[in-house]
């Protein structure tokens, strides 16, 4: 029977050349998708399977083009050679991909298997090198709480006694001090004011007023006393202190910036006391600063443990090794006299403490320090304990 | 295409097995592939299809290689450029016919690859899309069952 051969040679040749394309193509994308991530068994599954295939139908395609173009008609026939050749390389890959096949779908699982263990044992390896290599520093840090933690006590000690002492003293003087007071005061209704004697006196006054302020002090530092508790928002507190503190260091140009968290409700805490402590705080970290500096007061809400942290940081001068374990000493002051009197932190410490609470401290010379006032979120309920 | 006339006998059995080992091992993965739930996932969908397409291609030239060759059913040679003289063995004209059809394979093989390169592509775009430490090490994310637990 005689047919046309126009449709089978325009689909061959058609067909041929889209079939070199694609097939390249698909080795490409293979490879691509291979050495995108080397170990993806999908990715090698797909490139073992395009490869064969890929070969195999650009060899058969180019073979036909090629037939096509030398050996048009049969006229002269293809060599002897060439069917078996294309017959055998056919049989190759096609039993080839067939093989990539039947392998994979039979081990997938087993593979599967393999690759995540040891994607596993991999991340495990990593971590426990990782692990090794911060060994030392978690050690360190671990030594270093338990330092600090050592040091804290100590100090809780020193101070419980130095307070024992200095309420006994306080009490001591505060009597005699009044008696000076009142007899200066009935003096000087006597006087001439103006008169020599009448400013005599009022220097007297006003020592013996700086010297009860000072005992006063000694006595809030030293007095275990049931704290008068109001319910107070300590942001409102803070605010109050800045204002206060700003007002009298208008000249140095400090910021003083503040992130307050809303989680922070208002509590039960004494108040004034609390406000004091934080002047205290603010005051100090201005003199560190000095001109143009940076303060920052933060608060945070710690829930589960029922605490507020209120942390007041400064990029001041920072606090010596050597000092920071006296600093909260009553008495404790680097600032010339005059200046400072050592008794901000003593009395601050005090107040906290009788507020069960607990004043920390970190600092690096040169850098700044930071202080940590965490204090026991009281409300309605709780507001009478205090430890 | 698909003809290669005056092969060796031996030669002719051992092509039509390997078409047949091609055509079970890609039925195999059209299974393989449907039983992973990997239909769903673009990509391995378009690389199901071609598998089903290369069955069907395969089909046709094992087709025509058997009426041609070991059987010699049907002798094929060509007149001049555009026509085909076709004799069938036994005057069966639908031989003639079927062996016609099945010389038109490349109408299957062509959809074949272009499906493999398409899965491919859309594997490649989504490879691109996660970084290859995410990636399931086997590159099988239906199964749901990842022991690393990442
Ligand atoms: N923010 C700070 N930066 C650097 N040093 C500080 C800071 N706060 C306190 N100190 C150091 O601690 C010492 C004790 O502080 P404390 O507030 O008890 O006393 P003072 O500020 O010297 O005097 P007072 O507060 O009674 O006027 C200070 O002299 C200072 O050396
Ligand atoms: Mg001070």
């Amino acid at each position: 029977m005689t047919v046309t051969a126009i449709p089978i040679l325009l689909v061959d040749i058609i067909g041929s050349a889209l079939m070199i394309v694609f097939s390249l193509l698909a080795i490409v994308y293979a490879r691509r998708l291979n050495q995108r991530d080397p170990e993806n068994l999908a990715g090698i599954f797909l490139l073992w399977l395009s490869v064969p295939l890929g070969t195999l139908f650009t060899l058969r395609s180019a073979g036909y083009i090629l037939e096509a173009t030398f050996f048009p008609a049969a006229q002269p026939p293809a060599p002897e050679y060439l069917s078996p050749l294309i017959d055998g390389i056919t049989m190759l890959l096609l039993v080839g991909a067939a093989s990539v096949i039947l392998f994979f779908s039979r081990t997938w699982n087993m593979f599967r298997v393999v690759f995540t263990e040891r994607n596993m044992l991999r991340r495990t390896r990593k971590e426990l090198i990782d692990l090794n290599r911060t060994l030392k520093e978690r050690v360190q840090e671990r030594t270093d709480t338990l330092l600090n933690h050592e040091k804290q006590m100590a100090r809780a000690d020193r101070l419980a006694s130095i307070g024992q002492l200095s309420s006994g003293i306080a009490h001591e003087i505060n009597n005699p001090l009044g008696v000076i007071q009142g007899y200066t005061q009935l003096l000087m209704r006597d006087e001439d004011p103006g008169s020599q004697r009448y400013e005599d006196l009022q220097v007297i006054l006003k020592h013996a007023k700086n010297c009860k302020a000072i005992v006063e002090d000694l006595r809030s530092f030293a007095k275990r006393s049931l704290p008068e508790k109001t319910e107070t928002s300590i942001h409102d507190v803070i605010h109050d202190a800045i204002l206060f503190v700003q007002n009298r260091v208008r000249k140095q140009n400090i910021r003083i910036d503040t992130c307050l968290d809303d989680a922070v409700v208002p509590m039960y805490m004494d108040e004034k006391k609390i406000r004091q402590v934080l002047v205290n705080l603010v005051m100090n970290a201005c003199q560190a600063v000095g001109e143009n500096g940076v303060i920052e007061i933060q608060t945070k809400l710690d829930a589960p443990a029922r605490q507020v942290h209120i942390r007041v940081a400064d990029d001041g001068c920072g606090i010596e090794k050597k000092d920071i374990e006296r600093i909260f000493d009553p008495f404790f002051t680097t600032k010339p006299t005059g200046e400072g009197t050592g008794l901000g932190l003593a009395v601050s410490y005090g107040i906290i403490r009788n507020n069960g609470g607990e004043i920390l401290v970190s600092s690096e010379p040169g850098w700044g320090s930071v202080f940590t006032v965490i204090l026991p979120v009281l409300t309605a309920g709780n507001a009478s304990g205090y430890s | 295409m698909a003809a290669r006339p005056h092969g060796s006998p031996v030669g002719a059995a051992v092509v039509l097995f390997s078409h047949l080992l091609f055509i079970i091992s890609m039925a195999i993965l059209t299974g393989w592939i449907s039983r992973r739930g990997d239909t769903v996932r673009s990509g391995w969908r378009e690389i199901r299809y071609s598998a089903i397409f290369f069955i069907h291609w395969s089909a046709f030239a094992f087709t025509a290689y058997l009426l041609e060759d070991p059987s010699g059913w049907i002798a094929a040679s060509r007149i001049g450029s555009w026509t085909l003289y076709i004799e069938s063995a036994g005057g069966h004209a639908f031989l003639v016919w079927i062996y016609y059809l099945v010389r038109l394979d490349q109408l299957l093989s062509v959809p074949a690859m272009v499906f493999l390169v398409l899965g491919l592509a859309r594997l490649l775009a989504q490879a691109k899309l996660t970084p290859p430490d995410e990636n399931d090490p086997a590159g099988d994310r239906t199964e749901g069952v990842r022991e690393d637990g990442v």
